[in-house]
């Protein structure tokens, strides 16, 4: 516990150490940095104590806030995420140095390191806060250190839209749902202490902890950026200064899911509507997440996208563990809420590692337009090694720690699916098919990504690039360290989520372990399939290395361009030819818009091909919701039903927006109808009979559940029927 | 026996969703004739189970479904089809793949259904209901989803064969009577949309009811532009 | 009982190590025969494997270090696939609860290092095989992992040796038209993970068209060799999990098990030559159609199993 006061105030210290020496920048930063990283140790410490079995569990200080109280506790839910929250600034503190040695500006150098120090202590101070009122200080200090460090480069119209879109969208989830739910908590228990909250809210009835815990998912899932509230993510994410952005997608994000797992901690136990709900907006948001990400064409906005996947893939984890905790089944509950944990933890670490090296790709070529990049393997050969190290571990594969988590969460999807009865297993099992087409689509995108920006030939000649300086992937390789040992030594940091999952679900470390070996098998598998792994690839490596010290010495030639002689990097496959295939199977979910120009005639004029694939969350749902909203206040403000002020001259009308697909295809049905096409009537009719079925199904269904339980208890109305049947047909 | 039966209850299912992925209106045709002979089949193996062998109501009803629907009613498609010098592919509104994922999604939704379904008797098989239900919404798909008036009347043969099994629970306590008049109907319906598709051709040349749409659509703007 | 298995394990490895190229000369003279040609000799692939290590490699100027690592770490992936599935005999040489992901996965692991080995190049003709190969994998993830889980629920387990023993004999009984369903899909995953003729032709030498083969253009020497033993081993791997899921065998069948599993591998074998004879490769704009159609069946018999209410 100590350490996390002794994080705090250094923290402080460096906050104020960065704004006083603000005349001296390299000092300011140093400083700053310095102060970031040994709270970020103090934190990981703090939180990794506590994992392990000590540390003293609350610090209440005599202060008093309006409304409540400073207190500060630790327990194995905020440890976890403490964890987290330390490796990430610890790494990307030091990379900083590096990151900002080329432009060191007074201004924006020591307002960075102000911010950051400032927004790693509002990111502890969330996870250990034990009070409402001091959670929802420190939730709001956060988010606004987030907003001013997503707009350091203000001069930047796209780096202002990024910070206000973030901070309208964190304050409406704030504001509507998350407050709300809290003030309802607390109001209910009469206190504003963690502690109590569970107390209180463990008497009220299932319906109002289902609506508590569905409008705690909007509210924390718009922080955490599931799907369809994931919109300000891939635009506020890619803006901000390189260590912001692994800090945002690495753990700010996170402090979302910590919301949504302490509201669960008070919550008496859930339908299970609740948990198959739970699953489904994981699966939505993990598919869909990586398929827009597939179809991105810039480094960091595919990046953030790949975390709206990511948290998916923790929402299925976090479902499972409802819909064991639901069911009963504390083999999967320990399972899902152990994956989703483990989960929190890798995604800090590979996408953190990703998004560093992503900008060092930036910082050396000074662009993220992945189609423009191309053969950094060469010229950066450590940062391409350290981004195939986080692409390996985001797609899940073995050896490293994506793969760990995602195992834990299969081994909850598969428990499920075996041990619930009935059709209900339906959703585990759809759970793991998105897993498992998530992994499928992650892999083919960071290929993309891996094999262009890194791989062949330069496709820009114009493109200056250089090195990346030490202390950047000094930061990288911290990261990348830990992916791999987590990967290769899960039997080790497995266990340490005993104490988180027990937060959750109320189990001792032993029941963890035992719950967890009714189902799958304990982790200490996967180090000895990774020793197997390890050995087959140093085999085939000797035998390489021998059998080709006999030969010839390898000759070193042009790829072979089948037979084609001249061939030129432009004519490199694309980052958007790899996808295209993909996108295009997939077009009914995403409407990708192509343009293409193709040269034809004898003497062809030049031609162009475009893709583009916007964001249907965005263009569908939340422009014209927000344009109504406009209009609507426009409304009132003028006096109009048109929203125009009479007097004042017109306001330009705004740029033509290509109509989103969502309404080509209401203005198509509404076409059809007008013209009368057969097949819409028919829809119609189909869709009323559906309808009227499913009603009178579901409906008779419930009435007379006793009745078929009995028909089916009652059998001889079986036997009895051949008889009837012999008397029917004989004559 | 039981295995074999819930076998060509699956069948008929997959034969469903064939029939929404095959992109030549003949294989939709042969895949019609071939669901059309599982299906009478099915009233001579419900006798079977029940009383050892096919009675004399299975049989004739076996016998008039093979030769309506499993050889009468596709020949004279297949005859439309070559006389009628379409243009031999489906053409779908919706695409092939999407549409067998949401006719996919439609079984799954009736095995859920069917689950939930009182019955008064335990049915032949408990894929009988699942396999009826979702040969009736596939039917209504390939009614909905496709463009020309001869895959229309293929989904309307096809919501036929899933009524066809959901009459098979009532086989014993319904008439013969009113079985034959079943089948005389659909004889007549087909009869009449053969005669209709045929004179769709003869006014416009064309057997695209989509066209239709089209050309009272460009009536209706060319009066407009009048008026 | 435990002893003899460890003791036989071992030999029973090398076998199944030395089996693949085997499989392909099988395929190789089905199709000669089909074709009217008397075929290469039955140990050719073996010779072409020697002749291969042989020789001496080259390397375009493009590629770095990723297109060497590129076969190795594909063949150790799945040497160590080798190590889970259960080829001849019941058992594998190691097993877990969930050893399924992990095979799975690093059936995905090699694919990602051979994509990437391949885009090394910088060559458009393996670029689209490259995006040819993840698009294709990606979509029979889905299938594969229904498949996995109607016969993990049916033998209520999840230890692929448990899965494709004796217990699904059982099931069999139980929910045959399920697992009949499961079958047909894991076939379709077969031949679009192997790379085999309705998705791709492996004989074919016009870039355009393959997809696996147009990966591997530019590897030539004991790389080559590597990728070659990979194809045949990938395919006897999953060729046995089919094998073990179609026909599995009861208790009482142990001791001859493993001649007829040979048997069964080459009767497999010879299925794949049949079907790369009478059949041609489909369009690649209508392979996704394929596998969709692989994910429905198999998502019916997900259905269909949890409608039974199998326990």
């Amino acid at each position: 516990m100590n350490f996390i006061v002794w994080s705090l105030i250094v923290l402080l210290v460096g906050a104020v150490w960065s704004l006083l020496s603000a005349g001296w920048p390299r000092w300011s930063l140093a400083g700053g940095l310095t102060c970031i990283a040994f709270a970020g140790l103090a934190a990981t410490s703090a939180g990794l104590i506590r994992l392990i079995g000590g540390g003293q569990a609350a610090h209440v200080f005599a202060w008093l806030l309006p409304l409540g109280t400073v207190k500060l506790a630790i327990d194995g839910l905020s440890a976890c995420f403490l964890v987290a929250i330390g490796i990430s600034s610890v790494s990307a503190a030091v990379y900083s140095w590096g990151y900002w040695q080329h432009e060191m500006q007074p201004r924006a150098v020591c307002t960075f390191s102000a911010l950051l120090c400032v927004m790693v202590a509002a990111m502890v101070l969330v996870v250990c806060a034990a009070d409402v009122v001091l959670f929802l200080a420190s939730w709001e200090l956060m988010s606004l250190a987030a907003f001013f460090l997503i707009g350091l480069h203000d001069r930047d119209p796209a780096a202002r839209r990024g910070a206000w879109m973030y901070l309208i969208a964190t304050h409406l989830g704030t504001a509507l749902f998350v407050v709300p739910v809290l003030a309802f908590a607390s109001s209910h228990s009469g206190s504003t202490d963690f502690e109590s909250l569970r107390a209180g809210l463990g008497s009220i009835g299932a319906s109002t902890a289902a609506l508590l815990l569905v409008l705690g998912l909007i509210g924390f899932g718009t922080k955490a950026g599931f799907m369809p509230m994931h919109v300000w993510l891939p635009i506020a994410h890619p803006v901000a200064p390189t260590p912001v952005s692994a800090l945002l997608s690495g753990v700010v994000v996170k402090t979302g899911i910590y919301g949504l797992l302490r509201l669960l901690t008070w919550l008496p136990t859930l339908p299970v509507g609740c948990a198959v709900a739970m699953l489904i907006v994981g699966a939505v948001s993990g598919v869909l997440g990586v398929l827009y990400a597939l179809a991105q064409h810039d480094i960091k906005r595919l990046l953030a996208y790949h975390t709206v996947e990511n948290i998916g893939i923790i929402g299925l984890g976090i479902g499972m563990g409802m819909l064991g905790q639901s069911t009963h089944q504390t083999g999967l509950a320990a399972l899902g809420y152990a994956g989703a944990l483990l989960h929190v933890l890798n995604h800090a670490l590979f996408k953190g590692l990703l998004f560093l090296s992503g900008g060092a790709v930036i910082h050396s070529t000074g662009t993220g337009a992945i189609d423009r990049l191309g053969g950094l393997a060469r010229q950066t050969p450590r940062n391409a090694a350290l981004f195939l190290v986080g692409a390996v571990a985001i797609c899940g594969l073995p050896p490293l720690n994506g793969f760990v988590s995602e195992w834990l969460i299969y081994g909850s999807l598969f428990g499920g699916a075996l041990q619930i009865p009935g059709l209900r297993a339906a959703t585990p099992v759809l759970g793991l098919v998105s897993l498992a087409l998530m992994g499928g689509l992650a892999l083919a995108c960071f290929s993309k990504v891996f094999a262009v920006v890194f791989l062949g030939e330069p496709r820009d000649a114009a493109l200056q690039t250089h090195g990346t300086p030490g202390s950047m992937l000094a930061g990288m390789a911290l990261l990348a360290l830990l992916c791999v040992a987590i990967g290769v030594l899960p039997g080790v940091f497995v266990p340490l989520l005993a104490e988180g999952v027990g937060v959750l679900t109320r189990q001792s470390s032993d029941e963890f372990q035992s719950a967890i070996r009714q189902v799958w098998a304990p982790a200490t598998a996967l180090t000895w399939m990774a020793l197997v792994l390890a050995s087959f690839v140093a085999l085939l490596a000797i035998v390489r290395r021998q059998v080709l010290g006999h030969a010839p010495r390898a000759a070193r030639v042009p790829t072979w361009g089948c037979g084609y002689p001249y061939p030129s990097p432009r004519m490199q496959y694309s980052a958007s030819s790899f996808a295209w295939s993909l996108i295009s199977s997939f077009r009914s979910l995403l409407w990708p818009r192509k343009e293409a120009l193709a040269p034809i005639g004898p003497f062809p004029q030049a031609g162009h091909l475009e893709t583009h694939t916007a964001d249907l969350a965005e263009e569908g749902l939340f422009a014209p919701l927000f344009a109504g909203i406009a209009r609507l206040f426009a409304m009132a403000r003028t006096l109009t039903w048109t929203g125009r002020p009479t007097i004042a001259p017109p306001i330009r009308p705004p740029p033509a927006r290509e109509a989103a697909p969502l309404r080509v295809v209401l203005a198509r049905l509404l076409a059809a109808i007008r013209r009368g096409s057969i097949q819409v009537y028919l829809t119609f009719m189909v869709l009323t009979l559906i309808i009227l079925f499913l009603i009178e199904g579901f409906s008779s269904g419930r009435v007379s559940l006793p009745a078929n339980q009995g028909s089916a208890g009652a059998s001889p109305s079986r036997a009895g029927a051949p008889p009837a049947r012999v008397e029917g047909t004989g004559p | 026996m039981q295995a074999i039966l819930d076998a060509v209850f699956m069948l008929i299912i997959l034969l469903d969703l064939a029939m929404l992925a095959v992109s030549r209106l003949a294989s939709c045709i042969r895949i019609f004739a071939m669901q059309s002979l599982l299906l009478a089949l099915l009233p001579l193996a419900a006798d079977t189970l029940h009383v050892g062998i096919p009675g004399r109501h299975a049989l004739l009803i076996a016998g008039v479904t093979i030769a309506l629907k499993a050889i009468f009613i596709p020949r004279v498609l297949e005859r439309i089809i070559r006389t009628g010098e379409i243009h031999r592919e489906v053409e779908p509104f919706i695409g092939f793949t999407a549409s067998v994922m949401i006719g996919a999604l439609l079984a799954a939704g009736s095995f859920a259904v069917a689950r939930r379904l009182p019955l008064a008797e335990a049915p032949l098989s408990d894929l009988l209901l699942p396999a009826s239900l979702s040969t009736v919404l596939i039917g209504l798909l390939v009614l909905i989803s496709r463009v020309k008036a001869i895959t229309q009347v293929i989904g309307f043969l096809v919501v036929e064969n899933g009524i066809f099994i959901f009459g098979l629970m009532l086989l014993p306590q319904t008439p013969l009577l009113v079985e034959l008049g079943i089948l005389l109907d659909v004889f007549v319906g087909v009869f009449i949309m053969a005669i209709v598709v045929h004179h769709i051709r003869r006014e416009f040349d064309h057997m695209d009811t989509h066209l239709l749409a089209v050309e009272a659509n460009s009536a209706g703007a060319a009066s407009g532009g009048e008026g | 009982m435990s002893f003899w298995r460890t003791v036989l394990a071992i030999p029973e490895f090398a076998l199944v190590l030395a089996l693949p190229p085997l499989l392909s000369s099988i395929i190789a003279r089905t199709k000669a025969w089909f074709g009217g040609r008397t075929g290469p000799p039955w140990l050719q692939p073996y010779f072409d494997l020697h002749k291969l290590i042989r020789k001496g490699a080259v390397y375009s100027r493009t590629t770095t270090w990723l297109f060497r690592a590129g076969p190795i770490v594909n063949l150790a992936a799945l040497l160590t696939t080798a190590t889970l599935v259960p080829v001849l005999s019941q058992h594998s040489l190691i097993s877990f609860a969930g050893d399924i992901i992990l095979i799975a996965y690093l059936l995905a692991l090699g694919r990602m290092f051979t994509v990437l080995a391949a885009l090394d190049t910088g060559s458009s003709f393996e670029g689209m095989g490259a995006a040819r190969e993840v698009t294709f994998g990606t979509m029979s993830e889905p299938a594969l992992f229904l498949c996995l889980a109607v016969i993990a629920i049916a033998t209520r387990s999840l230890r692929l040796s448990e899965m494709l023993g004796p217990q699904l004999f059982a099931a069999w009984h139980a929910v045959t038209p399920a697992l009949l369903l499961v079958v047909g899909a894991l076939l379709v995953v077969l031949l679009t993970e192997t790379c085999r003729i309705p998705v791709d032709d492996p004989a074919t030498h016009l870039e355009l068209t393959m997809i696996h083969e147009v990966m591997v253009l530019d590897h030539s020497g004991p790389d080559f060799a590597f990728i070659t033993y990979a194809a045949a081993l990938k395919l006897t791997l999953l060729g046995s999990i089919l094998l073990h899921a179609a026909l599995p065998m009861p208790d009482r069948l142990a001791a001859v098990g493993p001649l007829l599993r040979l048997i069964e591998l080459a009767g497999l074998a010879l299925l794949i030559g049949v079907i790369e004879s009478m059949t041609a490769r489909l369009r690649l704009n209508h392979v996704p159609r394929l596998l969709a159609g692989a994910t429905v069946l198999s998502g019916l018999a997900t259905v269909l199993i949890l409608t039974r209410g199998h326990g």
